[in-house]
């Protein structure tokens, strides 16, 4: 199976999970913004969480599906067409050979993911108009000249609501907290954060009015993660997405949570949000929490699916 | 009182910091360390990052939590990785005896490829002979990788030819590229923007088609300088 990029979004590339084991080498961990987004896509066709998934930026790409399978999309589209034929998110979709996928420019959200049945095969880098990605062959589920398109399991959506929050994000203080001003420490949970346009897979620059630090001590450089908020010496927020540098010398006032961040990989160029503070605890309680509310979203989309073809 | 700080830098790493300047004595702590944890490892834990003078341990929650603690649902996951890094610094980290094998790295230090050495020189009001012989003289630690896959952060520069680094980086450094900062030394592994002092061009790959890198931290380094004949003979092995 494969299908053909026919006409080429803004930013459209395929993404794993991020990497691990090579961070002390300078390897970026790279892999899917929204994490969240990838492993629903992934579930709703029967795959393995870790598959390739293709990730699109809005306005997205224009596909066709070389051969019929089994496909969904996630994240920022709530529907898109297929052929002639409005087909929604969330929902595994069965295909034919010679379909057209589009997306309208209206988005909620500011990634797209799309998964078929078996995974993509990785190639790496933006993609061009006519590239064609192929897929791992799967023989887990079987159809042929399914005659007209159709969404499988009418009326069934995977929910996805619980994931998402798109006006305040979490954070845990980091080890150069204590630069912010007394008066800053007060204030900063009330300020107002936009993502600004000079944003990418790398970080989100955040404007705001500036933030009020002490002059930094002589900082050495220092591993950072995804979700680390790096203040620059003109008091602007960046804090660093997948393809992040594995270390950084600006100071480290903070942390976006891992449950938080695929809410903020959603969030477009020009959107506003808040941070607060919370502590260690409370965001492995929330981590664990998200990742229990995963792990029952794919089982069900695996009973699902399960279900539907042994009826066939 | 430890002579360290731990602390969380997400909800799926930690930090043990020694603090101080860049120093081989810190850095060698950070190299004992990493061994440490590399030889007592732990289900759960993805990178151990070795930087100047720190360490960070970046694992998968879920996997430490599904492991260790399960059933004795007490400890946050952040207190047991924490526990057993220090665990590690008090009981195995003197065991350890790192080594001291020195990768030598074929340096050409002609103005045609190293576009900043005749302005070093002249901010130390030295010849340029004099540069490549002190840059040359000394074996380098690489403290760190960072910035870029297989960029080496290496030091400690003589004082004598330490530079800061440019005030705006150049837009297109080329890879192989030879450059100082302050203390540091290091060579640019692919084409990139870049604010170091370049004073010199190695022909070697810094990183072959295997995404294998040639200079890991906490090897030795030195350099040796090759005149711009051998350099473009290497160059186009």
């Amino acid at each position: 199976m494969s299908i053909q990029i026919i006409k080429a979004g803004i930013l459209d590339s395929l993404q794993g999970l991020p990497s691990i084991g090579k961070q002390h080498q300078g390897f970026s961990p790279g892999g899917s913004m929204d994490t969240i987004a990838h492993a629903i896509a992934n579930a709703l066709v029967g795959n393995k969480r870790d598959a390739i998934v293709l990730e699109m930026h809005i306005p997205a790409a224009e596909i066709v599906f070389n051969k019929e399978t089994l496909f969904t999309f996630t994240g920022a589209a709530t529907s898109a067409t297929l052929g002639n034929e409005t087909v929604y998110s969330n929902q595994p979709i069965i295909v034919n050979a010679g379909s057209k996928l589009s997306f309208n420019a209206r988005a909620n959200g500011a990634r797209i993911y799309i998964a078929v049945q078996g995974g993509f095969i990785l190639k790496r880098g933006k993609l061009q108009k006519n590239d064609v990605l192929l897929t791992v062959q799967s023989f887990d589920y079987h159809f042929e000249g399914v005659g007209q398109l159709h969404a499988l399991t009418t009326g069934w959506t995977a929910n996805t609501g619980e994931f998402y929050r798109s006006n305040v994000i979490r954070c845990i203080q980091g080890p150069n907290f204590n630069m912010l001003s007394n008066q800053e420490i007060d204030l900063f949970q009330s300020k107002s954060f936009e993502i600004d346009i000079q944003s990418n897979r790398m970080g989100f620059r955040l404007k705001s009015e500036p933030i009020q630090h002490t002059i930094p001590p002589e900082l050495l450089s220092t591993a950072v993660t995804k979700g680390t908020l790096q203040l620059t010496p003109s008091g602007q927020v960046i804090v660093l997405m997948a393809d992040h540098q594995t270390t950084g010398g600006y100071p480290h006032i903070g942390t976006v949570i891992t449950a938080d961040i695929a809410s903020l990989a959603q969030l477009p160029i020009g959107s506003s949000f808040g941070i607060v503070w919370i502590g260690i605890e409370d965001a492995e309680t929330l981590l664990l929490l998200h990742e229990t509310n995963l792990q029952q979203l794919e089982n069900a989309c695996k009973f699902r699916l399960q279900e539907y073809f042994s009826e066939k | 009182m430890p002579s360290y700080q731990i602390y969380p830098i997400s909800d799926q790493a930690v930090t043990l910091d020694f603090g101080g300047p860049i120093s081989l004595e810190t850095n060698d702590r950070v190299h004992m360390l990493l061994a440490a944890l590399i030889k007592n490892k732990l289900a759960g834990v993805t990178d151990i990052i070795p930087a100047y003078n720190s360490v960070t341990v970046a694992y998968d929650y879920m996997t430490v939590y599904q492991c260790q603690l399960k059933n004795e649902n007490t400890v946050p996951v952040y207190t047991f990785i924490k526990n057993w890094i220090e665990n590690n610094i008090s009981q195995h980290i003197n065991d350890i005896e790192l080594s001291k094998s020195e990768i030598i790295i074929p340096v050409c230090y002609d103005k045609c490829v190293a576009l900043d050495i005749e302005s070093v020189a002249e901010q130390h009001h030295i010849c340029i002979e004099k540069v490549i012989e002190l840059h040359t003289a000394k074996t380098y630690r690489v403290f760190m990788n960072g910035f870029l896959p297989g960029f080496a952060y290496m030091g400690i520069v003589d004082p004598a030819i330490q530079t800061p680094r440019h005030q705006s980086p150049r837009p297109l450094v080329e890879a192989g590229s030879v450059g100082i900062a302050g203390v540091q030394t290091g060579i640019y592994p692919c084409n990139s923007p870049g604010g170091w002092q370049i004073i010199g061009k190695t022909p070697l790959a810094l990183m072959d088609k295997n995404e294998s890198i040639l200079l890991k931290p906490g090897s030795f380094v030195k350099f040796n300088a090759i005149s711009l004949f051998e350099f473009e003979k290497l160059n186009q092995q």
